[in-house]
């Protein structure tokens, strides 16, 4: 397959108000092939946008270079920019222009001026299904509108290469789903090579052919989903729930003792600090990862998780039950091996830590 | 440049899209041209500015009295214009030639008073004039001036008619005792004295030979030299509200990204940068325009200077483009911005002169208005507006802040960040 992305000893630093510096990106290499869907996947501050905005030319790197289809990001910048389409996190719109306006003039900045313009701003208003809104104000816009609107922005060009930045942050599961059919549709129909930023591993794990785990400004492993999950073995992970419920270490002693049982480790979430997207209870389950709805609809505010490894997790489910002694359970969940195993493995985190 | 275009042709969109672009841009700048041209207009008086010559009479008696002949001199000059006020000997109360008490001036203090901008002009009437006029004899009377040879100047042609009047009565006064000594035997002298003083009175008879005029219109109408001051003083002001409120602007882009996003577009920071600069210098090119429009609509005579009067605007504009775009580069939230925008504004704009004429406030604020981008900007209007000035009367200003302009861009340039 042919390269598309080729990043190498990519290093941020930053230089800190006191005089200490700190890197933010510790040099990353990164190959992307044409007509992929390459996640990269990891926690809040690992390194992500920093990655990307280096490779959109929007920040310098302080040291290693990328190229994009063949021209270097820093050396190049303009030749690269035209083959790269941005779908930055934050919605980087003007406000208080219509969405076709909003448009027609960062299509402007692509080159494309006249007809040629005016054509791809319908194509791309049909594409993102906003053609009816099309001289509304952005400002008046739901945010999954607005979001769809931002995405339609990076596509005007036609470009070969789409970064798409953490782009389902705060919407609802409808414009969510949407987006990343949207995703798909870049690859399959519009043969897009597809860059696609997330803290979130069952979006990665939907989403890409490809992943990239990167952690505190290093990518620490990267490959296809089956690549990576191998390096952690054939454990399921047991996700048992305790409500509100406290549990001491010496209560876990007994599920260590067990046959097949490979680590057991124990935390309390605090449920009021996870970002909770309005009317939708399924974003908060994934940032914990657990499965529960109830805690939330309740209103409690912690959720005690014990996260169990172990070979065969069905079969010895009920062992580990029995072995908690009574203490009441509020949910269960057994997850065969995932690209959260794979970042626990290679941390000893969860991704949502 | 076509990308430069589009950049400011967005960013004005977007400018005249915000809520309360006409109050700050049109309404609140006419009621303000309005509300200080009436009080200027007032507070002036008599319509016009005094114009102040420094005055050292050196031809004394013995007494220490002034001679007859100097001082009818002098009177001569005061009858060409009333607008003239010689210092010391016209002082008043008010301290209007800006004295702090003295009653002389020395040849070193004329000097400084007139590098200072303080007076318009210095006049040394030497000793022995009297003599020399009465005698025929050539004198020298200095007269010394800032003011560029090759311009006309208000103040130096009432003094040329003054001396005019002084030789013309001088000669009639040397024929008269002349003809009188051939024809009679009496006394010649006090003849011809007599014959000085009628044809000095013949001449103050006559209308006053150069009046001070900017333009043709009607000076019964105070309001216009009011206006005259209020519509670049409070046009310049807002100019700075609006060109300056460009600084938010940018931290709003910066905020939601749309400034970062143009960076990752085929777009140059060049293109970018300059496309938001150009933005903003045509928004106080707008603003210039609705004040000096309205002022127009109120009849006041701009005179017919326009591409010195378009240089200074564009030059004030620039500046102000500049300190936006500088003020980009540190603030960090819209109170912040609001605050300093607002704070530079109402400091500088009364300090520059842009309330009330730089000439009714004492040497040191005239000074310290040249400290201040405005103060040179009014003072170039002052020239081309009160003084009848042209292109040549304002190169200073011009170049002032064209210069500041240049240090402040690159400043902002280096420093700018676009993440």
């Amino acid at each position: 397959m042919q390269t598309i992305v080729e990043a190498r000893g990519l290093v941020k630093t930053y230089r800190r108000n006191d005089g200490t510096e700190v890197q933010a990106v510790k040099g990353v290499d990164l190959d992307i092939q044409k007509g992929e869907i390459f996640s990269l996947l990891g926690p809040n501050g690992a390194g992500k946008t920093t990655t990307i905005s280096m490779i959109s030319g929007l920040i310098k790197p302080t040291s290693g270079d990328a190229l994009i289809g063949g021209y270097s990001i820093t050396k190049q910048p303009l030749e690269a920019k035209r083959l790269i389409g941005v779908i930055p996190q934050e919605i980087a719109l003007y406000p208080t222009l219509s969405a076709r306006a909003n448009l027609e003039f960062f299509g402007k900045m692509y080159g494309l001026f006249g007809k040629e313009l005016a054509a791809r701003v319908d194509e791309v208003l049909d594409f993102i299904d906003l053609t009816d809104r099309q001289k509304d104000r952005v400002d008046t816009f739901s945010g999954g509108m607005k979001r769809r609107v931002n995405i339609g922005v990076g596509l005007l060009h036609r470009p070969q290469l789409v970064y798409m930045d953490e782009p389902t942050v705060g919407i609802d599961p409808q414009n969510r789903r949407r987006i990343l059919d949207t995703v798909f549709r870049l690859r399959d129909e519009y043969d897009m090579t597809v860059l696609y930023t997330t803290h979130l591993m069952e979006e990665a794990q939907e989403l890409s052919d490809r992943v990239g785990i990167i952690d505190h400004g290093d990518v620490i492993a990267m490959g296809t989903q089956a690549e990576l999950t191998k390096q952690v073995g054939e454990e399921d992970r047991i996700i048992i729930s305790l409500g509100e419920e406290q549990i001491e270490e010496a209560n876990l002693e007994p599920i260590r003792q067990l046959t097949n049982v490979q680590s057991v480790r124990h935390e309390v979430i605090r449920l009021d600090a996870l970002p909770i997207v309005e009317n939708d209870d399924e974003a908060v389950v994934d940032k914990r990862g657990t499965g529960s709805m109830l805690a939330v609809r309740s209103g409690q505010t912690t959720e005690t998780i014990i996260t169990i490894t172990a070979l065969g997790g069905r079969k010895v489910l009920s062992q580990i039950i029995t072995a908690l002694n009574g203490i009441p359970i509020q949910s269960v969940e057994v997850r065969e091996p995932d690209l959260e195993a794979v970042f626990l493995n290679l941390t000893g985190r969860a991704l949502r830590d | 440049m076509n990308k430069v275009i589009h950049v400011a042709l967005n960013d004005l969109t977007i400018s005249f899209r915000e809520k309360g672009i006409w109050m700050n841009l049109v309404v609140i700048p006419v009621l303000l041209i309005l509300l200080i041209g009436f009080v200027n207009g007032q507070t002036v008086g008599g319509g016009t500015t005094q114009i102040l010559m420094d005055v050292v009479n050196l031809d004394v008696g013995e007494d220490g009295e002034p001679s007859a002949l100097a001082d009818g001199f002098l009177q001569t000059i005061r009858q060409t214009s009333e607008r003239i006020v010689l210092c010391p000997m016209d002082n008043d109360a008010d301290d209007i030639c800006a004295l702090d008490d003295a009653t002389t001036l020395s040849e070193a203090a004329q000097t400084e008073r007139l590098s200072a901008g303080t007076v318009r002009g210095t006049l040394i009437i030497p000793a022995g004039f009297e003599a020399a006029v009465l005698s025929g004899s050539a004198v020298d009377v200095i007269y010394r001036s800032d003011v560029d040879p090759l311009q006309p100047d208000f103040l130096v042609q009432n003094v040329q008619v003054a001396v005019q009047r002084v030789g013309a009565a001088s000669v009639a006064a040397r024929v008269g005792a002349d003809a009188f000594s051939t024809l009679s035997d009496g006394d010649a002298e006090a003849f011809g004295a007599a014959v000085y003083t009628q044809a000095e009175a013949n001449w103050a008879a006559l209308a006053e030979t150069i009046a001070f005029r900017v333009n043709d219109e009607d000076e019964s109408s105070s309001d216009n030299i009011g206006f005259r001051q209020s519509v670049p003083g409070m046009g310049s002001m807002y100019v700075m509200f609006t060109v300056l409120a460009g600084a938010v602007l940018l931290l709003q882009e910066r905020k939601q990204w749309t400034l970062q996003r143009l960076i990752t577009m085929p777009v140059s920071r060049a293109q970018v940068l300059g496309g938001k600069m150009t933005a903003r210098f045509a928004m106080g090119m707008i603003q210039y325009a609705v004040a000096f429009t309205f002022g127009a609509m109120l009849g006041v005579n701009f005179g017919d200077q326009i591409i010195p009067l378009l240089l200074l605007m564009m030059s004030f504009v620039l500046c102000m483009t500049a300190i936006t775009f500088l003020l980009g580069t540190f603030i960090e939230t819209e109170m912040q911005a609001s605050g300093l925008v607002t704070f530079f504004v109402l400091i500088t704009a009364p300090l520059g002169g842009a309330w009330w004429p730089l000439e009714i406030v004492p040497p040191f604020m005239q000074t310290l208005a040249l400290l201040t981008p405005i103060g040179w900007a009014m003072r170039g209007f002052g020239e081309l507006l009160f003084y009848g000035g042209g292109l040549t009367d304002i190169l200073l200003p011009v170049a002032v802040l064209l210069g500041a302009s240049a240090v402040i861009f690159a400043l902002a340039i280096t420093r700018f960040k676009y993440e």
